[in-house]
This record gives structure tokens, sequence and C-alpha cells, in this order.
């Protein structure tokens, strides 16, 4: 009996290593072999099929898409077959796709080992990381697009015509075009943003504290708190985004390389970097500062600013309010635009929403460079960025997703059964994106989905969404942070490699040394020495410079 | 029992030796009672950090929501057939092959024991093994999870560390008696070897059971996804949503809360397997050798 | 198996005669051969400029570039030291406790209470990474069980992770507190190999509880242990850089940055195969030499070792 199972065993692994034997053979010229036997057997098959109207166009177009999903199957839903059905229409063929959906934390991972072992659907969802589009479009893994978008991409054209600096963007400098940059479409009329100041406005109101405008008010009013509370640390700090970078914003400033509306310069130098390590240093010196707000995970702050241990957070996501708050107890978080520095001027935003249409480099979709059909597949992902497309896919069917209200969409938060039966309901809640991911994303609906919170400004407390609330107190075009619109610099593999080597070290080094200045671990009379240090640590000028001379070019 | 010498100190020692135990049992149940007691407590007082030994405020919604996925029969389905086939394959083959090495005069002893830690240091890295695996087409398939994770050199030297210990004359003895070198091995060492092969069976059905980066990276199609896949699933799509905002929609619409829910998941993904230790305990007998040479 | 020389052709009479061995062998050899031996012409990428449509054997050759690359950076000794530190510390103190505690276990005479010690301190085991790191800021926080502790002794509460010095005495004792009972099964294991007889004769010797364990419970786990260090050197370079990374703040850099953690931040792995691959080999070759150093030591003072 045992040896029988042993023996089948054997067999079976030798069976295999004569797979393996077999494959090696085809394997070894490795990716490309291998790819190209895939698409001959898929084109025979294809042929087998369509061949009655051998010649002619088939009439099905069949298309393997490899998508990054953020929650359930969307490919089920009624707004899919809506989608698929105008889809169809719009190309006047049948579609026959095969969707892989892969969650968005394992996303990356297997979208790099499909480029790299060279098996390409025909159209896969981007990452965060644009590189990866540019470095495997460059080694010939892509399509590029820019030929086919006079012709079958009107829409998309209308976003990269509005885009600020698209060519250097979204193009490599031979003008090659790997990927349908991200799309957002902003037609509220309003520049806002979703990050700003959280405060306890049930404590300041308790005392008659001014909630802060400016970086001076921010410390009196952390000053008085202190002295009302002497146990409590009033100011605390999200982990992301820390509180040095709340004065990226409102100094004008960046710890790293970055744009200044001109050109490409390198922040830490800069004399507003400075003052804001400065003011951290001197509200962790007078133990204004949670001491902790360096280690500190998101649930311990979360508990001390349920707790009464906090009252004050300079930088937050603005939605934080409500996990924050505890109505039964009277804890009630509230919102203002971050605290302006005078000799700056207005505060920018982070996350600001640009106005009109934009294609942003990250986040693109691809199409393989196997692909049979790259006119309609350059057609497919072209229609997603058509208004109607982006209506149905953003803000859904009338009546069953979205209502008008006083002649303006407002999303219909808790759908009827109905909806819920036709499985028109939102999956994720507007987080899962229908469609070829990722399809260009529609503001408005974006910001009906946000609730009114408390939000305190010019000297006035009221109730708003908190992007209506950005938007209001802010200017808003000059709120926008010139990187935002910078142009977006494209190096080789090579230069790019070196580019993060040099930087990595400076960063290692500047951060860590950062943290020192703050905690006083360090004097700030060290710092021309430091600047110092940081030059032998990597020459960031040069990287700057030559930042520089591709974008001037 | 047996009889020990009683001294002054030996009893102290074990005064000690209990209070030690004692304490370490303590700070070893705290992680596991805390994160059980998050699940089934009120969500204002976890984020208020009151919850430590025991839930407050009781609730199950973590649980109930996790158990509305139609696919989580399915997944730990799929999980207990990895589980199985993959320790039995690993436990078989791992014996096959250290059985001969534990013998100091097979001859392809050193070159097999070199070619066997070779395997523990170096490795192709991600894109040829996926390639390879996309090659013999196994993609998609059960072979994916159990086949190439079936040997590794640790526990191919841990058995054979273990094989030498049984005495020679055992082995010597069978072959007079005309046995051969299987039934040897299935006959006296395997048995011999139960608290062996009780550990390993622990460490391949964990190993199988956490299992998430093969399936992550050889599975595609979701119907063959472990439970650890699953839940990974539900955490990822909780996260996403606290990163775009839409959780507070969603936690309103739902009625739940994020950190109930992965509380709750760690606790249904591992509870299965803490149980399987009390049976391998059983096989942590001493003596066992002793009994079966004088037998 | 006498006669120290060996003939070519006696040796393939032997192979002939332990045809039957070399039968058991062959599957495991086969499998292996596939799925360890076959990929690793992998390892070439580091020598080459991958281009994912040439493939790797057909990419062109780039030298030691990517191997240069790395010790260009002003942060690769300091990243090397803290890898070899931490996984050094690792081992003084992480590869002791297991057996330790496996044999005071062995030293509880009432089975439930030693049944259900064993039972309890396995649990920490499953939980992942992440939830552990989660106990890690609450037990090191300025309000955390560390601080209240050291406050019976007269010291100020600081939140402990903002110190360099910290971070390994954390980093290790919660892998510590994590794998104490799981990594004292195998131990476990190898005390059941102990002969009862042997015990008894002690026993009646009147042999004390230390000669006992010395003599008798120690000698039964010492191969296994032997077997057990030697293949924990190879893996000394290979941190846990998930939970490094769950740890760490730039404030710790100092001691906390390690290889892989700092190679994460580059963030060119997402295109350049070829530099992680070239850090991994170099890691990889560190550990066969400590491998092999360990093993020819071994059997130096032991007659215990891998081949």
């Amino acid at each position: 009996m045992k040896r029988t199972i042993v023996l089948v065993i054997s067999l079976l692994l030798i069976a295999s290593l004569a797979m393996a034997g077999c494959s090696k053979g085809e394997d070894k010229p490795a990716a490309e072999d291998t790819g190209k036997t895939g698409e001959a057997s898929e084109g025979t098959k294809e042929a087998g099929k369509d061949a009655p109207e051998a010649g002619a166009e088939p009439e099905v177009i069949k298309l393997r898409a490899f998508q990054s999903s953020f929650g359930e199957d969307p490919s089920n839903t009624g707004l899919y077959k809506a989608w698929l059905e105008k889809m169809e229409a719009h190309i006047g063929k049948k579609l026959d796709i095969e969707w892989t959906y892969v969650h968005s934390d394992d996303y990356p991972e297997k979208l790099k080992l499909q480029l790299a072992s060279g098996d390409v659907p025909d159209i896969l969802s981007g990452t965060k990381d644009a590189e990866i589009m540019f470095q495997f479009g460059n080694q010939g893994a892509l399509l590029d697009i820019a030929p086919y978008i006079d012709e079958y991409a009107p829409n998309y054209k209308k976003f990269l015509e509005s885009t600020q600096y698209a060519e250097k963007t979204l193009q490599t400098p031979e003008g090659k075009m790997f990927f349908f940059g991200d799309g957002f479409q902003n037609d509220t009329g309003m520049v806002d943003s979703a990050y700003g100041s959280l405060y306890r406005f049930d404590i300041f109101k308790k005392h008659n504290i001014k909630v802060p405008e400016s970086w001076e008010e921010f410390y009196d009013a952390a000053v008085k708190l202190k002295e009302l509370y002497p146990d409590v640390y009033p100011v605390n700090a999200q982990e992301w985004p820390p509180f040095h970078e709340t004065f990226y914003y409102t100094n004008h400033t960046k710890g790293d390389i970055y744009w200044n509306g001109e050109k490409f310069v390198y922040g830490p130098t800069e004399e507003a970097f400075k003052e804001g390590i400065m003011y951290v240093h001197r509200m962790y010196k007078e133990k204004l500062l949670d001491p902790e707000f360096l280690t500190q995970s998101q649930d311990q702050l979360k508990q001390k600013v349920t707790t009464g241990k906090s009252f004050m957070i300079p930088f937050a996501w603005l939605g934080w309010w409500e996990q924050y708050s505890i109505p039964e107890q009277g804890i009630e978080w509230g919102a203002a635009i971050l605290p302006k520095n005078e000799k700056y001027g207005e505060p920018w935003m982070q996350g600001a929403a640009l106005p009109g249409l934009t294609a942003y480099p990250n986040y693109g979709t691809m199409i393989s460079a196997k692909t049979k059909y790259p006119e309609i597949m350059v057609q497919l992902l072209d229609y997603q960025y058509s208004p109607e497309m982006i209506d149905l896919m953003t803000w859904g069917i009338e009546g069953m997703n979205y209502e008008v209200k006083d002649g303006k969409r407002v999303r219909i938060m808790d759908p009827s059964e109905e909806v819920k039966n036709a499985k028109l309901e939102w999956y994720g809640e507007g987080v899962t994106r229908q469609g070829f991911v990722f399809a260009p994303q529609n503001h408005a609906p974006d910001v009906s989905g946000y609730k009114d919170m408390p939000f305190y400004g010019k000297g006035q407390y009221e109730s708003l969404n908190p992007f209506v609330g950005t938007g209001k107190f802010h200017s808003g075009k000059s709120a926008i942070p010139t990187w935002d619109l910078a142009p977006v610099i494209r190096l080789s593999k090579e230069d790019e490699a070196k580019k993060a080597q040099v930087m990595t070290a400076v960063k290692t080094y500047l951060d860590e040394n950062l943290s020192k200045f703050i905690l006083g671990e360090r004097n700030f009379d060290e710092w021309s020495a430091f600047q110092d240090e940081l030059t032998k640590i990597g020459d960031y000028q040069s990287i700057v410079d030559s930042m520089n001379e591709l974008a001037i070019k | 029992m047996k009889t020990y010498n009683e001294g002054l100190g030996s009893r102290m020692f074990d005064v000690f030796n209990y209070a030690l135990m004692v304490a370490l049992c303590v700070i070893m149940l705290y992680p596991l009672l805390n994160t059980f007691s998050i699940s089934l407590s009120d969500p204002d007082l976890i984020a208020q950090g009151k919850i430590s030994w025991y839930p407050q405020g009781f609730t199950i919604d973590g649980y109930s929501f996790i158990f509305q996925s139609n696919d989580l029969l399915r997944a730990y389905k799929n999980t207990l057939i990895y589980v199985l086939v993959g320790t039995v394959l690993q436990l078989l083959l791992t014996s096959l092959f250290s059985y001969p090495l534990s013998m100091g005069n097979f001859v392809l002893r050193k070159p097999l024991t070199i070619f066997v830690i070779i395997t523990m240091v170096f490795g192709g890295g991600l894109i040829p093994t996926y390639m390879l695996i996309r090659n013999l087409h196994l993609l998609d398939t059960l072979w994916v999870i159990v086949l190439p994770g079936a040997l590794s050199a640790f526990n191919i030297i841990i058995f054979r560390t273990f094989f030498q210990e049984i005495p020679k004359e055992l082995r010597e003895s069978a072959y007079l008696d005309g046995a051969n070198d299987m039934k040897i091995l299935f006959r006296i060492y395997m048995p011999l070897s139960k608290a062996l092969l009780a550990t390993f069976a622990l460490f391949g059905a964990v190993g199988f059971w956490n299992m998430w980066f093969e399936a992550m990276i050889y599975l595609n199609d979701m119907r063959l996804h472990p439970i650890q896949m699953l839940l990974r699933r539900m955490i990822v799509e909780l996260k996403d949503m606290n990163d775009h905002g839409g959780l507070q929609r969603y936690v309103e619409m739902h009625n739940v809360n994020p950190k109930n829910i992965k509380m709750a998941t760690v606790i249904v993904t591992i509870l299965p397997i803490l149980f399987v230790y009390p049976f391998v305990q059983r096989h942590f007998v001493t003596g066992m050798l002793v009994g079966s040479v004088k037998g | 198996m006498n006669g120290n020389v060996v003939s070519k052709n006696s040796f393939w009479r032997r192979c002939i005669k332990q045809r039957y061995l070399i039968m058991m062998v062959l599957p495991g050899f086969v499998l292996m051969l596939v799925f360890k031996y076959f990929p690793m012409y992998g390892i070439l990428i580091a020598f080459k400029d991958f281009n994912a449509m040439d493939g790797i054997l057909r990419s062109p050759w780039a030298g030691l570039k990517h191997f240069q690359a790395f010790f260009d950076s002003p942060m690769s000794w300091r990243i090397i030291k803290n890898t070899l530190l931490l996984g050094l510390y690792s081992l003084i103190f992480g590869f002791p406790a297991p057996i330790v505690f496996a044999l005071l276990l062995n030293e509880l005479r009432i089975t439930l209470f030693k049944r259900a010690v064993q039972t309890i301190t396995y649990f920490p085991h499953f939980l992942s990474t992440v939830i552990i790191v989660g106990f890690v800021h609450e037990f090191a926080s300025m309000d955390g069980i560390i601080n209240h502790v050291m406050g019976w002794f007269g010291v100020d509460p600081v939140p402990l992770l903002n110190f360099s010095a910290n971070f390994r005495s954390l980093f290790i004792g919660s892998s510590i507190w994590q794998e104490l009972g799981w990594g004292a099964i195998i131990y476990l294991a190898a005390i059941t190999g102990a002969d009862s007889a042997l015990y008894e004769a002690a026993v009646i010797d009147g042999a004390n509880r230390w000669q006992r364990i010395r003599y008798v419970t120690w000698p039964a786990i010492v191969p296994a242990t032997t077997v057990m260090l030697i293949m924990k050197l190879g893996s000394i370079l290979s941190t846990d850089f998930q939970k490094v990374l769950l740890m760490y703040n730039p404030n710790i850099y100092e001691t906390a940055d390690v290889i892989e953690t700092y190679v994460y931040r580059l963030g060119i792995m997402g295109t350049q195969y070829e530099y992680s691959s070239a850090v991994g080999l170099m890691l990889s070759l560190i550990a066969f030499v400590l491998i092999t150093s360990g093993n020819y030591i071994s059997k130096k003072v032991s007659e215990n070792s891998l081949w």
C-alpha cells in the first residue's frame, strides 16, 4: 500500500521533471519566446474560432484586463452592465472581457511580475509609481499610444490639452506615451481639499480661545490650554502628515527637491524650512507638543484625542473628525484651514483638487504592446474620458444613485432595496471604480459623499462640508502648491537609479537629523554645519541642476 | 510516578520554576486575550484604550460582518485541503529523503546534504520561479501551493538529525530479518519518531494554514483562495476605504467598526489552528524508544 | 564503509548496492531540482541590465555595477553594521531562550500544568507582526507597562522608541516574547528522545536535579541544538524587515536602519530588480560562508555537523 503511494508520487514527479525539461528548452531564451508562443497559440485559437469570417474584423473582441481592485468584484453589477452596453455601442462590436482582479495591496507586486515575466494582458491598471510604466514601456512591453491619440482618443486629448506640462509629465523625452494618465475632473468651480487643522471646538468655545488662524495664534492657544490643563499636551500630530510638513504648505517649502514655480530647488536649504523645524522644536521644548508624536500609532493617537489628552492637531485628513468626536461626552472636533505664516502669505492646500480636466502621471491605464487590436484598445480607454462615461461611472444612474435637488446633483447615500437588488449600489461606496481601472475620477460626487462637519473660518463657527470649507476659506488657484503643477522629469533608468541612491541617502540623513533638531538632541547653532554634512552625504545639487536642465529644455 | 530525591534546593527550584511559568503564561496570554476582547468590545471604549483583559460593551458586529461573506466556507475548505495535502506530502517526502541521509555509509550522503543546504541560502527569485510555474501550467492549481514548498532544507536536516539518533542496531537487526529500507523507514523509524512527526505535522500545518504569499502570486482565481487571502482582502478593503474617506459612510451604513472587524478576523483565522497543538502534544512522551528496543 | 581508499569503481558499485536508498531520495531530489535549482539562473539578474522583453538570459551584462552601487552609498556601512548586530544579538539572546524554556518546562511535574503552559506560550506565534508591533508601541509608550515598571526604580517615563539605544532590546525582546513557546517545541520533541532508563538510573544513583539535566536531558538535545545553531547562523542577516519597518522612526535610524529597510526606502525595487538581486546575492553569500564556517567549527569541537 505505502509502497504504491510512493511509487505514484515518484512517477508524478518524474513526469513533472519531464515537463520541466520540455519547457526548459523553450524557456532558455526566456520571456520573449514564451510570450511569442503564447501569442501564437492564442492566435491560432482565435483563427479557428473565427474561421468563417477570415479576413474580416472579428465581431467579438476578446481581451484580457488585469485590474487593481478595491473591494468586491464590480463586474457583476448593474453599473457594469450599463458600462459594457455603452462601450459596445461606441466601438460597434461585442466585447468578451476576461477580468482578473487583484486587490490593491497586492497589485503592484503582481503587476511587476506580469510585466517582468513577459506575460502582458491587453489592458492593465497602473500603479502609483509611474516609473514602472515608463521603464517597462521603454523596454517594449507597453504600447506607445502617442501615434493613436489624434485619431482614436479625442476625449483623452482634451485632458492632455488642459494639463499643465502634460508633455513633460506624461511622455518620454522621445515623445512616447505608455499609458492613459489618471483623469480628474473638477466641475465644482472650486479649488478645495480634505486636509486642514483639527481642534477640539468644545474646549475652544468653553474657554473662549480663538481658533488659530496664524502660527502666533496657534502658539498662544497652546500656551493657554497648557495653563488650563497642566497635565495635558495640547498639541498632537498625525503619523501622516507629520507636524513639520504643515510648514511645507504654510511656509511654501518642502523637505525634498521641489518645483517652486520657476525651477527645481532643494527645500531643506531654505530659511522657510528651518523656520518650520524651529517652530516644532519650540512646541516640543515647552511641553506643548505630545512627546510621543514621532513614535505613536494611529490607535494611540485616537486614544489620546478621544480622552481629552490633546486638543489641537495642526495637519490632518479632516475626515478623522468624526472618529475623534464623541457627542455623548461632548467631545467635538472641528476643522479650520492651516494657520497662516504672514511672511509667506496664504497657506497652500494638501491634495488640492485642480479645476477643470487634469491627467495625472500616476495610476494610469496601460495597453500591452502585444495586443492584437491597438486601435480598439485605445478607443475603449479613451471613451472612459468622455463626459457621458465619467457621469455614468462616478454619478451612476439618476434616481438610483443620485437625485437632483435645487438643480444640483446629490448622491443617494442610502440606496433603496430596488437599487440593491439590481446590484446598482456603488460597491465600496465610490471607492471601487467601474470599468477599466483607473478611469477618470469626478470630484463632485466625491464632495457629495462627505458629510458636513464643524468648521471655523473668518471668525465664525459653521457646519460645512470639509471640501466646501477649505474651498471657501482659501482663495482658489493661488492655494495650489507649486509642486502640484510641476513638470515631472523623466530620467533614464540609469539616472533614475542614481537619483534614488543619492536622494535616499540624503533623505535618510535629513530625516534622522530633523528629529534630532526637533527633540533638542542637536542645537540650531549647528544648522549650517548640518547643511555642510548634508552636502557631503550626497550631491543633491547636481541632481537639481540636471532636472532643471531637462525642465527648461 | 518516579521518585526524585527531594533536596531543599530542588524544592526551591520548583517554586521558582512554577512561578516563572505562571508569569510567562500571563504575559503570553495577554496579546491573544486582548485581541479577542477587542473583537467583542464597544468601538468607543476601544478607541479610548479601555480594553485589556476582557470585553466591555459586548458586541458581535465584527463577527457577523465576516460571516456575511459567502466565500468564507469555501475559503476554509480550500485551506483545509492545502493543509492536509501539503502536510502529508511534506512529511512523506521529507522522511523518504532524510532516511538515507541519516545513514553514515550512504554513498551520496555528503553531496546530497550540500545540495540541500545550498537551497537554504540561494534562490533564483520571484521572476524565474513564476515563469517556471507558468510554463509547467501549475498556475491556479493545488500543486503550486503544495509542491514547491514540500521539501525544505530545514526540515530535511532536522529529520536527518533525529533519525541519526535512532540506534543503528535496530536497522541492522531488521536487515537480518530480511526487511528492506522502505520497510525499516515505515515500520521502525517513523513509529519511533512520533514526536518528530507530530512536531513537523504541526509546523507544516501551521505553515500551510498561514500561507498567503504563494496564493497571492500564483492563484488568480479567487475561488481557490485560502482563508488568509479572503480575510486579507477584507482588511485591504477596509483600509482602502479609510484612505479614501469612504470608511465613515461604510461604517454608518453597515453599522460596524473596523477595529472590531480586524480583530475578529484575526481570531477567526487563528482559532482553528490553535486547537491542533493539544493533539500534537500527546506524542511528546519520553522513553518511547526504550520500550521499542526492549520489545 | 571500511577502506579509506575509495576507488571510482567502488563508488559505482556502492551506488548499485544502495540503489534502493537512491530511489528513496529521488522524488525529493527531482522536486528540489525543478523548483529550487532550475530558477537559480535568476541570480544572473544581479550581473545584468535586465530588460523584460529580452528576458533574464538575453539581457546585456552589466558586470559588478549593481554591487558597486550598493557600496557607493554613504549609508552602506552603517546598514551592514546594523543588520549584523541585530542578527548577532538576536542569535545570542534569541537562540538559547527556547532551549532554556524547554528544559525548565521539562522539569514541571504536574502534567496538566505543563501542557497548559506549553499551549499558552505558543499562542503569540500566531499573531501577525502588525499586531505584535502594536503591542510593542503600547508597552513602550509613556504610560505603558515598561515605563511603569521603570517608575518603581525612580526613572522618569520617556517614549522608549524615540531613543536608538532601546531599539535592539525592544526588537529582540518582543521576538522572544512571540516565539519562545513555538521555538521550544522542537526541543521538547528532542527531549522525548532522552532515554528514560538512563533517567531512572540517574535517580537511583542519587543524581540531583542539575546533574540529571546536565547528563541525561541535555545530551539528548545536543545534536538538534547544534544543527539548529548552524542553520541559524545562516539566517543572521535575514532580519524581519516588515517588523523593523513598523517599529522604527527616523530618530532611531542610527541603530534600526538595516539593509532591507534601506533598500525598501530606495524605492527603486519597483523597476530595478538588478539592485535588489545584487543585495540579495551578497546576503546569500555571507550566509553561506557563515554556515560553512559554523559547520567547520562544529565538526572540530563536536561530532555534530551538517555534512
